[in-house]
């Protein structure tokens, strides 16, 4: 509080009275320090490696109030935080009311934020029971065998050397010829029976939701 | 010819109080032989007590002057403006109350000076304040008008007094003695009918119209 929250009357006469006040509010000076302050954004700097917390420059919206620099933004509850834009408003507060110790903690009700970031010391869930594992685009990944009930045929496109089928041993019905192991593979037709079981191959994910980035 | 309690050496003083915290600025209150406007920085000497500091209120009526002095130069209660300080290597207590002092006009001397941390907010407000968060109760006014922030020099009071009375409800003793300059607070005094050696806490010399003085010293226990 300053003098100019004191209402224009009669009590800015009272010399006792601003007497009296003037004490309170010296030995209470700490108090103004628990009110939360509103601030704007005028710079901000990104986390790096040696310094993991989003600091900013913040422009007091008070006259009571200085401007601050690299101001810490505290994280939200799971970990995450966000790079709010330049000229957002922020809620600038004191912890415990100490005046060493400021920080950013609300961000803008209204302005969007730049980037959020979400992190965790060992795991990102989302959805009340998610459980199943999450691929990133360019992981390598389980692609499987299919497995078949009923028998197939393959039918070999040549008898030539070179443009066979691969193999990784000779089947039965076919020649060791025809199998030409260790050449590129020949074009042919593979008729399936039943799909019957799907076991453990490795493949590579190719596509991903451009609106979400998983590190 | 000075007189015995006067200010500036010269300005005689009729009658007054002279209220001497452990903690915070000195104040008096005297009435002046004399009408004329007095200089805003002024010394008050009584006997071999000499303080310097500023007219804080001060009015002449019916052929005298009263004034009401503050120790330093009065500025304290201005009021200053916001300022942040951040230095990852840490901001010394002596910069920042050093800043504040200067800018309303006051010296400070910090005994020891320590980091107050990686960062400081200073709001508006009067510059007491930014002392009271930074100091607490550690911040007195020494006889030259310096504030300083630390303990109060540990003395011990040797020139002749005479206890003339205690009060075991208020704690507190009546002095008469012709050195009032040595009743500071911090100082260790002792008479043979009051026992244990007592430390000053307060102290008030009250100048009386005959010329005597009167001190009342209240003791930290």
């Amino acid at each position: 509080m300053t003098q100019k929250d004191i209402p224009p009357g009669p009590s800015a006469l009272d010399r006792q009275l601003v007497a009296f006040r003037e004490l309170v509010r010296g030995e209470l000076a700490r108090l103004a320090y628990m009110a939360p302050w509103e601030y704007r954004v005028a710079k901000v700097r990104a986390p790096s490696a040696q310094e993991p917390r989003v600091l900013l420059d913040v422009t007091s919206t008070t006259t009571d109030m200085p401007d601050l620099i690299k101001c810490p933004l505290r994280r939200s509850m799971f970990g995450g935080y966000a790079i709010p834009k330049v000229g957002s408003s922020v809620v600038v507060m004191f912890l415990n009311g100490d005046p060493t110790k400021y920080y950013a903690d609300s961000l803008d009700p209204i302005s969007d934020v730049d980037i959020a970031q979400v992190l965790a010391a060992s795991k990102i869930r989302l959805g009340a029971s998610g459980s199943a594992a999450a691929a990133r685009k360019g992981d390598t990944v389980h692609g499987g065998f299919i497995l078949v009930s009923g028998g197939g045929t393959i039918i070999p496109p040549s008898t030539a050397p070179g443009a066979h089928l691969c193999y990784p041993a000779t089947p039965a019905g076919l020649s060791a010829a025809q199998t030409d192991q260790g050449a590129n593979p020949g074009s042919g037709i593979l008729a399936l029976g039943s799909i019957t079981d799907i076991t453990a191959g490795f493949g590579t994910v190719t596509g991903g939701s451009s609106k979400t980035e998983i590190e | 010819m000075s007189a015995y309690a006067a200010l500036n050496g010269t300005l005689r003083i009729i009658s007054g109080t002279i209220s001497i915290p452990y903690y915070g600025i000195w104040v008096a209150e005297v009435v002046l032989a004399l009408t004329a406007e007095i200089p805003a920085m002024v010394t008050l000497g009584v006997g071999n007590l000499s303080l310097k500091g500023a007219v804080y209120r001060s009015a002449s009526y019916a052929g005298a002057r009263s004034a009401l002095i503050v120790g330093g130069a009065g500025g304290w209660n201005d009021d200053v403006g916001p300022a942040s300080y951040q230095n990852d290597s840490g901001i010394l207590l002596s910069l920042i109350l050093g800043d504040v002092a200067k800018a309303v006009g006051e010296t400070v001397q910090v005994a020891t000076d320590t980091s107050v941390g990686t960062a400081f907010v200073r709001r508006r407000g009067p510059a007491v304040n930014v002392m009271r968060q930074l100091a607490g109760d550690t911040w007195w006014m020494r006889e030259d008008g310096t504030t300083i922030v630390g303990p109060h020099p540990t003395t011990t009071i040797t020139s002749p007094f005479t206890l003339e009375s205690f009060s075991g409800a208020k704690g507190s003793y009546s002095i008469a003695s012709e050195s009032p300059g040595d009743w500071m607070p911090g100082a260790i005094f002792q008479a043979p009918t009051m026992g244990d050696p007592r430390t000053v806490s307060y102290v008030q010399h009250t100048l009386e119209n005959d010329g005597t003085v009167r001190t009342e010293v209240l003791a930290t226990s």
